[in-house]
């Protein structure tokens, strides 16, 4: 059994990719902090990937508009 | 009537006693005490007429004084040419005078002793003549009283006693129609006896539990409910508890077995086949504390439906959580030896739940080393008291709904066409979750609750759910 922690509190179970709450009543947590117990250690948490940034187009669409509308609103026409 | 006898009680002390009838002589003067004769030399004649006693008869002591004349022969016997006195004529004149007035006073004194046995006949008693002072006591016997002679007028009230009614003899007629007989004239066991009634039953509980819905404590103890797999096999894996039908975990050491769910909508079991190597096999039903608090401290009974090609006994064994509603280590409350055949059987066994049962039970079924043919079980029911009851069947959607307490199978699919934008979304659960469960699918889900958790998705990337788990 291997276990992963995340940049929450959520366990990370990869046998089966399950995500493991920290509650007290949960099987799976019991079972984990037993893990924790017999010397094992937890997979660091994934770093947050950076967001690629994005294109004019990209920004254009996000915003709504379109290269003929933003040429006149410059007076580019 | 002439005076033929006087009569007297003693005093102990007075000697002399008078009397005042003639004789002619004086040993024809009798004296008895207490209707005894006596011997001319108990007594003497102080004069002739009054009787004295050597010893003053006792205080309370009957004494009578009275004539008894000779009469075997006259006293004075007359012969031809002999002269004729008149004394002597006198004599034998009051002889016979004395003799009738005795025998007149013997018929008026006459008592048992005068009367010859057998010389009473019912026609000289007068009718009505007997009095009940006349019957001993206890000397009328049952041939005595005509047949249906006793009317009931003549019975004591609260007489009759139970030894006097013979067994069996008392029927429903005799029993007054309003006699309303108390639950305490009753006995508390019925035996195997039906109890039929077309009125309403009031009754506080039903084998000491409640009385209807939900008396049994194990969630889908015949195996309807299968999410995880839909009667698909699986194997159970070895040393680890695989979960199969909902509710229901199989354990096996040396070698995996089989595992399925298996029947028709009018009943299905759990199908469990053997395998070369295995040591041990067990299947197991978790019951939560809030399931089962309520029954700590008090009996339960365990039934269930099961056969095997192969297997002749298998032990059944409850076993409560160290801690509530962790099962990691647990504590054996008992185990039972319980034979089997192939046919499908319903077999029971009780069990006192201790205090700490309140943590959580665990129901267990050890097939021991299971190494070849089949073992079926169904319509399992742990039920309070130690009467097994008809299995309870519950409608499909609440033991869904029970069992999705504990597992829900989601099998969702989030995405978002043509959003660049991150977009988190919320899940909920069917139904709320024993605990914050174990969420499983596509990516890391967070925000976990018994309701449900949260997840982002994007245009590029499609979010697949597939189950929650709270299982014990």
């Amino acid at each position: 059994m291997t276990y992963q922690l995340t940049e929450g509190d959520i366990i990370l179970r990869l046998t089966d990719n399950a995500s493991i709450p920290p509650a007290e009543g949960n099987t799976d947590y019991q079972a984990y902090l037993a893990w924790l117990d017999e010397g094992n250690t937890p997979l660091p948490a994934d770093p947050i990937p950076e967001p690629e940034p994005l294109t004019p187009q990209q920004k254009l669409e996000a915003v709504g508009l379109t290269v003929a509308e933003l040429k006149e609103l410059f007076g580019l026409t | 009537m002439a005076t033929t006898q006087n009569t007297y009680t003693g005093n102990g002390s007075l000697t002399e006693y008078s009397f005042t009838f003639p004789y002619l002589e004086e040993s024809d003067v009798r004296v008895s005490l207490d209707g005894v004769d006596q011997l001319t030399t108990a007594y003497s004649f102080a004069n002739a007429t009054t009787i004295s006693f050597n010893t003053a008869p006792a205080n309370g002591v009957a004494i009578r004084i009275y004539r008894q004349t000779a009469q075997e022969a006259p006293p004075a016997t007359f012969f031809a040419g002999s002269a004729i006195r008149a004394s002597d004529l006198n004599d034998n004149f009051l002889q016979q005078l004395y003799v009738a007035q005795e025998t007149d006073q013997i018929a008026r004194n006459l008592t048992a002793g005068d009367i010859a046995p057998g010389g009473i006949t019912n026609a000289l008693l007068a009718d009505d003549a007997v009095t009940t002072a006349k019957i001993a006591d206890l000397n009328v016997t049952t041939a005595k009283i005509n047949d249906s002679a006793v009317t009931t007028a003549k019975i004591n009230d609260s007489a009759v006693t139970s030894a006097k009614i013979a067994d069996g003899t008392i029927v429903n007629a005799d029993v007054n129609a309003s006699a309303a007989i108390a639950g305490t004239k009753v006995s508390p066991d019925f035996g195997s006896q039906n109890i039929t009634t077309t009125g309403d039953a009031t009754i506080g509980s039903l084998n000491g539990g409640q009385l209807a819905g939900t008396r049994n404590r194990i969630i889908n103890g015949d195996m309807r409910i299968d999410q995880r797999n839909d009667g698909a096999a699986v194997s159970s894996g070895i040393s680890t508890l695989t979960y199969t039908a909902d509710r229901w975990s199989v354990a096996a050491n040396g070698a995996a077995v089989t595992v399925q769910r298996l029947g028709t909508a009018a009943e299905y079991y759990l199908n469990v086949t053997g395998a070369a190597s295995v040591t041990a096999c067990n299947i197991r039903h978790r019951i939560e504390s809030k399931n089962i608090a309520d029954l700590a401290g008090s009996t339960v009974t365990l039934s269930f439906k099961c056969s095997s090609s192969s297997l002749t006994s298998l032990s059944t064994a409850l076993v409560y959580a160290d801690s509530v509603d962790n099962f990691a280590t647990g504590t054996v409350i008992s185990s039972v030896n319980i034979s089997i055949t192939s046919t499908p059987t319903i077999y029971s066994t009780s069990f006192s739940l201790p205090a700490n049962a309140a943590n959580g039970v665990q129901v267990i079924f050890s097939l021991g080393a299971f190494t070849s043919g089949t073992f079926t079980l169904t319509d399992v029911q742990l039920e309070p008291g130690s009467i097994v009851t008809p299995f309870e069947r519950r409608s499909y959607g609440d033991e869904l709904a029970l069992c999705q307490r504990y597992y829900e199978s989601i099998g969702a699919t989030y995405s978002i066409a043509s959003q660049a934008n991150v977009v988190n979304f919320w899940h909920s659960f069917k139904v709320t979750k024993r605990a914050d469960p174990t969420v499983t699918g596509s990516r890391t889900f967070t925000g976990i609750t018994v309701q449900g958790f949260s997840a982002y998705t994007d245009s590029s990337t499609t979010t697949t759910v597939d189950n929650a788990s709270a299982e014990l």
